[in-house]
This record gives structure tokens, sequence and C-alpha cells, in this order.
């Protein structure tokens, strides 16, 4: 599915020169579901940002769905994005002035789907994230699992290959957070790829891979033996 | 394929407009502070521009306007001054008609204060016009009854317009009927007609037929060509050029015109009727006309209304830009592009740009009849209702909705996802703008600023014209028309019947009074015979009207009734004339007036006073007694119980003039008169430019608002670390402030040069003095720092620990 050579990110500003990522070799599979975990300001968000076509690194190569992106613009990254990546946020990121439904809609807006099509899908992914009651109020008056389930909703409706998840569950108590790491669990095994970013180890076991990231190096690969992982291998 | 994309382009418009809205909802305060100042905005631009295009309007609605000019004169009077005087004699028109081809047809008109009797009902007619009947085939005069190409022929006809008859005869049919002018010449109504419409640079209420005026007038007015009571009009012939008649007429005068034309080379020359409302400034206007220099200034403050409701959008929008830059983030990460987001912020403004639109008009209809009433015009909202209009008005949603729009959406659209979602608040990419936004800030204080400075000046001005010693004392004084051969000719009894009431003081007779225009004779000093006469300005007064009047003698003695001879040969004049004579001993000195009508001899010298408008320098002037021309008693009364006053002395006008109605006027009022298209025209100026301020401020507030809201952090930690609330505010006006100078610096030297050029246009004049700036600079000071401290007196009380917990 995706697989970067010798990855890099610098950042500059007029005096000091950071390097958020340095070498990173990762490969992903088609249905798999991997953590990436690590201290704060370990380059986490970096590289799901370059792996979600958000960004471009500055050295190495990229290689998503058999494209070389690494040298991409802006506008073909989005056009790649838009109907393959799905992102969930720790912060939602839901638009304060749509409605739930409205907000769902949006990606297939931009996908040009016609209306009724358009209709017909929210609800059904509506129901399956089972907020449709909630689909004419806006995100203010929604608690903020009930805000994380539009999100997701919102990241699946265009059915993409990969649902990139950064730390989909920080602004979550414990209850609401198990409840999205079984929404994401679910979609991965019905085939959705899935790179969540997390700083807490018992939903990083979720995965079937951890990748442990510091100072922009990978430092280590754990491959996990929950139920799911066993299923996927 | 093309159904779809159409689809998919109104789903999205549909889509951009929900999001306006509920964004426009969702941010009142910032909402309302844009649209708000841009409904302002788009009022005054569209107030103004109906008010244009009304001035413009003038003289249009004849069928052939652009055929149509007036014939004025001019003349070399004293000191070789041109005046230009609307009025000509009565020859003009007849050599005009005989000896040019390119002249279709030409028309003489007078206008004359008539007093018609009917059914022992008294009118007095201020609109009584004499006209040839080729008046009709000039001018667009529409029938309702009678016969355009009869109506005017025999003598004692009269055409009376639509609410006159209504006002003489009701329901009854006018035609036959006859009105008594002077309680002596009965006029028969031959037509009845639709008046001129508002814009228009005369109305006429009544038009009796040029012919009468043979039976009413005496010879000499039909003979000399200094006599000057009519108006010219002609109809070129189609395609003929104005300048050809016009060469042709100054060769021709220089063969046919008498030697006397000939001394003060007398000219005439064609005007375009459509040009007399905005640039005609002639001697003798049958109204009081405007200025086109009003239009071009009204023009510009509406342009810049516009411009600095349509920056306050920009840099609101763009200071926003922050708390929009999530969504930005969102819609690029899930596949919007950037054209698909340039599209939905224009979409955006323009919804902003609609809203405002409808208020606006809505503040046009509230503030059109007070407009109306203050402008004397009867403009309204219907006439947007026209296919015309109605593109207009879309024009200017597009224009203010791209012009206001366009910036901000580029710069929204250009955030990149990345910076905006990962928390990193793209603090560069304010910043970078911060700059632009001062900027904007600065310009639109700068025009404010410029605003203040001129209004100023032009109230100094009209301050100055209306409490400038003009040389006599115009209080209390009530001037009563001596309106009929009986009042005439008692002029002394009536005086003395007045002085009997104790609350008139003094009372005199004159010709003339100040702000009226003069009568000029030829005049020339004995002791020099000269070939040429010149035109010097000449009052007949009475024994009273100096002291009355509170003129000052500088040399010599006042006219007197102990001099047996002043009667018929006292002449005083005033220090222009003894300067244009250059007489050193003026007293003593003889004149000869109007050509051995009258020998003169100078017993006194008065101060120089403003018998014209302060536009003009004071011309020379003789006053002498002449009591034929005595054509008002002025009467010094008490300012207490006024009404009570006029009552008594229209009591005593009665007891002595049984006929005649008593009609006054007070000399103050009608010397303001001459200033009232000033005072209007300062006070338009005055209310745009506070309207342009209100707006510019409405900008500084949201800034500021924004501006404290980017700083909370940084305020928290200073009050943290020990900072008073006083040094807080400090802290955050500073920024303001330096703005405002630099927005002072800019507006005050333009305000200089543009507010000097248009002092030129009067002769007495105020200077410029620092003082108009300094107080203009401490006001906007003042505003901006009112407008600001709002936000950072709250900002700098709230507690600490609120706006830190807040990043």
């Amino acid at each position: 599915m995706l697989r970067t050579i010798n990855l890099k990110k610098l950042y500059t500003t007029e005096e000091v020169e950071t390097t958020a990522l340095n070498n990173v070799n990762l490969e992903v599979h088609e249905g798999e579901f991997v953590a990436i975990m690590g201290p704060s300001g370990c380059g986490k968000s970096t590289l799901l940002n370059i792996l979600g076509l958000l960004d471009n690194p500055s050295g190495g190569e990229y290689h998503f769905l058999n494209h070389e992106v690494s040298k991409h613009t802006e506008r073909q990254r989005a056009n790649l994005r838009k109907s393959n990546i799905g992102f969930v946020f720790q912060s939602f990121n839901l638009i304060d002035e749509l409605t739930v439904f409205e907000n769902v809609e949006l990606p297939l807006l931009y996908l040009g789907y016609s209306g009724s099509d358009r209709k017909q899908r929210v609800e059904e992914v509506l129901e399956q994230m089972e907020i449709a009651h909630r689909r004419n109020h806006f995100p203010q008056q929604l608690s903020g699992g009930q805000q994380q389930r539009v999100a997701v909703a919102r990241a699946i409706i265009a059915k993409p290959k990969l649902i990139l998840a950064d730390e989909p569950t920080g602004n979550l108590d414990s209850a609401h957070g198990d409840e999205v790491m079984k929404m994401l669990t679910e979609l991965n095994e019905d085939g959705t790829t899935i790179i969540m970013v997390t700083h807490a180890q018992m939903y990083a076991e979720y995965a079937h891979r951890i990748v442990y990231l510091f100072d922009g190096h990978i430092v280590s690969e754990n491959i996990l033996k929950t139920a799911a992982g066993v299923a996927a291998s | 394929m093309i159904n779809k994309i159409n689809l998919y382009i109104n789903i999205m418009i549909a889509n951009y407009i929900k999001i306006a809205v509920r964004t426009i909802i969702r941010q009142k305060g910032y909402s309302a502070i844009n649209i708000i100042g841009l409904a302002v905005g788009i009022a005054c631009c569209l107030l103004i521009f109906m008010y244009v295009k009304d001035e413009f309007a003038y003289d249009r609605f004849h069928e052939n306007s652009d055929r149509i000019y007036r014939v004025f004169r001019t003349h070399e009077a004293s000191g070789g001054e041109v005046r230009e005087v609307a009025r000509t004699n009565w020859l003009l028109s007849d050599i005009l008609t005989a000896n040019f081809p390119e002249i279709e047809k030409s028309v003489r008109i007078a206008r004359f204060e008539a007093r018609i009797r009917y059914n022992d009902n008294d009118f007095i007619e201020t609109n009584f016009f004499v006209a040839d009947p080729a008046i009709f085939d000039v001018f667009t005069i529409r029938f309702v009854h009678g016969d355009p190409a009869t109506a005017l022929n025999e003598p004692f006809s009269v055409v009376i317009t639509e609410e006159t008859a209504q006002r003489y005869f009701g329901n009854e049919n006018p035609i036959g009927k006859s009105l008594l002018y002077d309680y002596q010449h009965p006029f028969i109504v031959t037509g009845v007609v639709t008046g001129f419409p508002q814009q228009s640079h005369f109305h006429f209420d009544l038009i009796a037929s040029m012919e009468s005026t043979k039976a009413l007038l005496s010879p000499v007015w039909f003979q000399h060509w200094g006599n000057i009571w009519l108006y010219t009009y002609v109809l070129l012939s189609p395609g003929t050029d104005s300048s050809t008649p016009e060469q042709q007429l100054a060769s021709f005068m220089n063969e046919h015109m008498p030697e006397g034309a000939r001394t003060v080379n007398l000219q005439f020359h064609l005007q375009p009727i459509t040009d007399i409302h905005l640039r005609s400034h002639f001697d003798l206007e049958l109204q009081q006309n405007s200025n086109i220099a009003y239009i071009y200034i009204f023009v510009i403050i509406a342009l810049f209304i516009l411009v600095i409701a349509c920056f306050n959008f920009i840099n609101l929008t763009t200071a926003r830009s922050v708390s929009r830059s999530k969504e930005v983030g969102i819609r690029k990460t899930i596949g919007a592009n950037r054209p698909q987001l340039i599209r939905q912020f224009i979409g955006e403004s323009i919804v902003v740009t609609v809203a405002a639109l409808i208020i606006g008009l809505l503040f046009i209809e509230l503030t059109l009849p007070w407009f109306n009433d203050f402008t004397g015009k009867a403009m309204s909202l219907r006439s947007f209702a026209n296919g015309i209009a109605a593109t207009g008005l879309l024009g200017i949603i597009l224009f203010v909705g791209f012009g206001a729009g366009i910036y901000p959406a580029l710069f929204l659209s250009s955030y990149k996802p990345v910076d905006v979602l990962s928390g990193k608040s793209s603090a560069g990419n304010v910043r970078n703008h911060a700059a632009l936004r001062k900027g904007i800030v600065t310009l639109q204080f700068a025009i404010s600023i410029g605003l203040i400075a001129s209004t100023i000046i032009i109230y100094n001005q009209l301050t100055y014209m209306r409490t400038k010693d003009l040389g006599f004392d115009k209080d209390q004084i009530l001037i009563v028309e001596l309106n009929n051969p009986e009042a005439r000719r008692q002029v002394d009894v009536l005086k003395d019947a007045f002085l009997s009431d104790a609350s008139v003081l003094q009372t005199a007779a004159a010709s003339n009074v100040p702000s009226e225009q003069l009568n000029s004779w030829r005049i020339s000093p004995i002791s020099e015979p000269s070939e040429r006469f010149e035109l010097i300005n000449v009052m007949a007064i009475d024994y009273d009207f100096i002291d009355l009047m509170g003129i000052e003698i500088v040399k010599g003695r006042n006219l007197s009734i102990e001099h047996a001879r002043d009667e018929h040969e006292a002449i005083l004049f005033n220090e222009a004339a003894v300067r244009h004579f250059g007489l050193e001993d003026p007293i003593g000195a003889r004149f000869d007036l109007f050509q051995g009508m009258k020998d003169g001899t100078a017993v006194g010298v008065v101060k120089d006073f403003n018998y014209e408008s302060l536009h003009s320098q004071i011309m020379p002037v003789f006053l002498h007694i002449w009591p034929q021309w005595y054509s008002q008693l002025l009467l010094k009364i008490r300012p207490e119980n006024m009404q009570q006053t006029v009552q008594d002395i229209r009591g005593i006008w009665h007891a002595h003039i049984a006929d005649w109605p008593f009609e006054y006027r007070f000399l103050d009022e009608d010397i303001d008169r001459v200033y009232r298209s000033e005072q209007r025209f300062g006070q338009i100026v005055l209310y745009f430019s506070i309207l342009a301020i209100f707006i510019a401020c409405l900008g500084l507030f949201g800034l500021a608002s924004y501006s404290t809201q980017q700083r909370t952090k940084e305020i928290g930690v200073r009050k943290v670390l020990g900072a008073s609330v006083s040094k807080i505010v400090l802290l955050l006006s500073k920024e303001f402030t330096k703005w405002v100078l630099v927005a002072n610096m800019i507006a005050l030297p333009a305000a200089y040069y543009v507010m000097n050029r248009w002092l030129q246009n009067y002769a007495y004049r105020i200077e410029i003095g620092l003082d108009v700036f300094l107080f203009t600079a401490a006001i906007a000071f003042i505003i901006a720092l009112f407008t600001v401290s709002y936000q950072s007196v709250r900002a700098a009380l709230a507690n600490p620990v609120e706006s830190l917990r807040y990043e």
C-alpha cells in the first residue's frame, strides 16, 4: 500500500534548522492496522502528515499506491488524497457552521456526487456510526465521543483505502475512547488500512503492529498478537 | 455532462451560501460591523449617486434640450472687470431671428412679481412670467387645455399651470376666465399647461403674452441696449454648432452696436440650457443655481466612503482569518482545491454585500424624506425600479463583493492544512499581513482625517461669512416692499406713520438693500471728460439710510435735509470708488451721472460695505437721493416681540394703503439666503464625513478587538509578572496611536491643498491656520483612543488566569 525510503523532513526557521524525520523506512500493507507511538516532538504527526499527503518530505521517497509522490504538487496530492485517504483528528476538526449531516457530506460534495447519492451514502454511514439521530445538530451540541463518531463517519464516507488517525482518543474519556477504537477495529476488519498515532499503550495494542518513533527515527517495531493481529496475518 | 456540471455548481453555490449565512450568524459581532459598515457605505454612495444623477438631469426634459441655448451678455464694469449677466435687452431677440438662419426660434421671457385678484381673492405671484408665443416651440410645455399656436398671441392673454388653475378656480374650467393684474389690467386665461418638473432652472406659475408688456411698461424698456430685463433663449437648427452663431453675432454686433454699448465692450454668448443649473453663476440668474464643484466633491466623498467600507471588510476578514483557518484546513484535507475555496470566500463576500445592500436600501428609504427636504429634491427609490438601475445595483454587488472579497479569499485559501490543523496557528502568515492591515487602517484614518479637516475649514468659512462685519448692521431690519404707486408716492407719510409705533426705532427708503443686484449707471468725472463711460453701481437712498444701516462715514458728511441742494446733486460713494477714480481729494468731486441726466457732487465717503456677496470684492458704488427709485422701506425695529411688531406695522400699512397687500422680509434672512447653497453643501459634507468616520471607527474597533484577542496570552503573562492595568492599556493603545499619527501626516497636507483651492472662490476668506490641523489631529486621536480603549481596558481588567487558560 505504501512505502517510504529514507524519508526526511527538515523544518527551517530564520535561524534554526530542526530535523523532524530522519531516514524513516516504513512499509504498510493493505489491510494492516499500524500504531505509531513515541514521546512528544518525536515526529509522529509529521510522519502522519506526509503519509496522508498533506505535506511533502524534504528528502527520500514515498510510494503511495504505486505512485512516487514525494515530489507531487499540492494539486496532485489533493486528487490522490480525496478519494483514497480519510482523516480522524484528536480535536475532531468538524466545521462548526455545518450540521452533522453536512459535515459528513462534505467530502462527497468535493468528489462531485449527485444529491441523491450523497443523501443515501450519508444516511448509511450515520447509521453505521450510530449517530443518525443527531444528523441535524451542530458539532457544539454533541459530546466529544459523538463528535469523534461524526469525524470517523466523515473519514469513511468516500470509502477510502487508508484512514489516518492522529490521536483519535486523545480528547476522550476511556469509555468513549474504547468506543472509537472498536469502530476503527471494525473498519479494519472490513479491509480498510489504518495508521494511528497515539500516546496510549492500551489503544496502541488494538493494532497489529506498533512503530516506535524517537527523535525522528524509527527505533523499534512490535508485532502484536492481538486477536485482530492474528486474524490479519 | 454539462447538466451534471451545472448541477454540481449549483450544489456548491447553495453550500457556499449556507456556510456564509451561518458564519454571519455565528460571528454576530464581526458580521454586524462588517455589514453595517458596508451598508452605510453603500447607502451613502447610492444617495450621493441619486443626488448627482438628479443634478445632471436639469433641463433635459425639453425635447430639444441639446439645441436650446440661453443668450447671455458680458460687459466691462469699473476696473476692467468683466461681468457676465444672464439678462438681455428687448431688441436682441428680433435681431437674432432676422439675421441668423442657424437660429430657428428665439424667445424672450421675463419674470414679474404680480398681484393678481380674482373674485376678491388676492394672490402675490412671484413666478409670473411674460413670454413670446415661441416659448412653446423652444421649451417643451404640455397643454392640458388651449392651443399652443395661439395661446399667447394676443395682449393680456395668460397661460397657467394646473396647480395655479386649481388654486384660483378649483374645479371650474379656467379657459376664458379673467384675472386682474395689479388691480387694473384684466388677463384672459387662454391655456392650462403642466408646470416644469423640479429639475428646471426656472419655474413658472403663469405665463402672460409678451405683447401685454407694451401696455404695461414705458417705451424706454423696448429701446435701450442697457435696459436688460429679459432672458433670451434660442433654438438652433439641428446640426448647428453653437460657436457659429456666436461668432457671427460678435461681428454683427461690431457693426450694428450703438456707441454706448461699444464703450463697455458689450458682447453676447450662447450657453447650453443644460449647463445652466451646474455651471452658470451670472448676475441676475432666474434662480440660484447649483455648482459643478459640489458635484465633484460629493462624488469623491462617495467613493471615499465606499473605499473605507470595503477596506473594513478586507481588514476584518483577514484579521479573522485565524478563526477560519481550521475550516480551510479541514476542507483542503478532505479534498477541496484552492479555486473552490476562493469561490467559497468570494461567495461569502457577495452574500455579505447583498445583505449590506438590502440594509443600505432600507437606510436610504428611511432617510430619503429628510434628505429630500434638506436638498429640496423629490428623489425616490422607485427610480431604481428599472432595468438599468437593477443592472447598476447588480454591478455594485459584484464590484463590492469581488473588490472586498478577492484579497481575503486569496489569503484564506492559501493556508496549508498541515500548518493550521497541527495546532501551529499560522502566526507567521498573520503577522505578514499585519503590515497590510495597518496600512489599510492608516489609509482609512487618513481619509477620515482629511474629511474632518475639510469640514472644519468649510464651517469656519461659512461662519466667517455669517459673522463677518459687513460694514453695516443687518439685524432687526424689516424691509417693507413699496409694491404700488400709491405707497411710493406716500413714502414720507408711511415713514412717519411707522415711526409712531414704539417698536420702530428708525425708518429709511432705498432702491435696493444689500444682497440685491444693484443697477449700474454710466458715470464719468466732469473734471476729466472722457469718451469712455463706465458702468458703476448706484443705489438710491434717502437721508436716513446711512444712519439706519450703521454705515460709517470716513470723510466728509452724510446726506442731510439741512443742505437744500443735497436732494438734487449730493452724492456719497465708497472707498472703492475713491480708489477707482484715483481721487486725492474726493470731497467736492463732480460727476456726470447717466449721460447728463444728473450732475452730482461728492459730499462724503462711506467706508466700504459688502453690498454684494462675499464671493466678490467690494466694487465702487454711488449713493444719492432719487425718490422715483425707492422700492422699499427699511424699518429698524426692537428685538422684543417681533411678531407683534410685524402685526402692528401691517395695521399701519393697511390704514394708509387700502388695496395693496403688505409684503415684508428681514434683511438678515435675505443675506443668509445668498449663502444657502453653501450652507447646504457644508452640511452635506459634514454628515457624510461623520458617516465616513463612523465606518472607519467600526473597522478600527473590530481590528482592536482582534488584535487584543491575539495578545491575550501576552497580557496574561505581563499581568502575572506584575504589570498594572494602566500599563497594559497604554501598551495596547500605543500601536494604534502610531497609525493615527501617520494618517495625520498624510491627510493634513492634502486637506490643506484642496481646501485652499476651494477658498479661492471667495474674495473674503479665512486663512487656514495651524489650529485647524491641531484640532483635527486631536479629534482623530481621541476618537481612535476611545474606540480602541474599550477593548484594551476590558483585556487589561480581565483575570490573568482567564487569558492564560485560553492557550
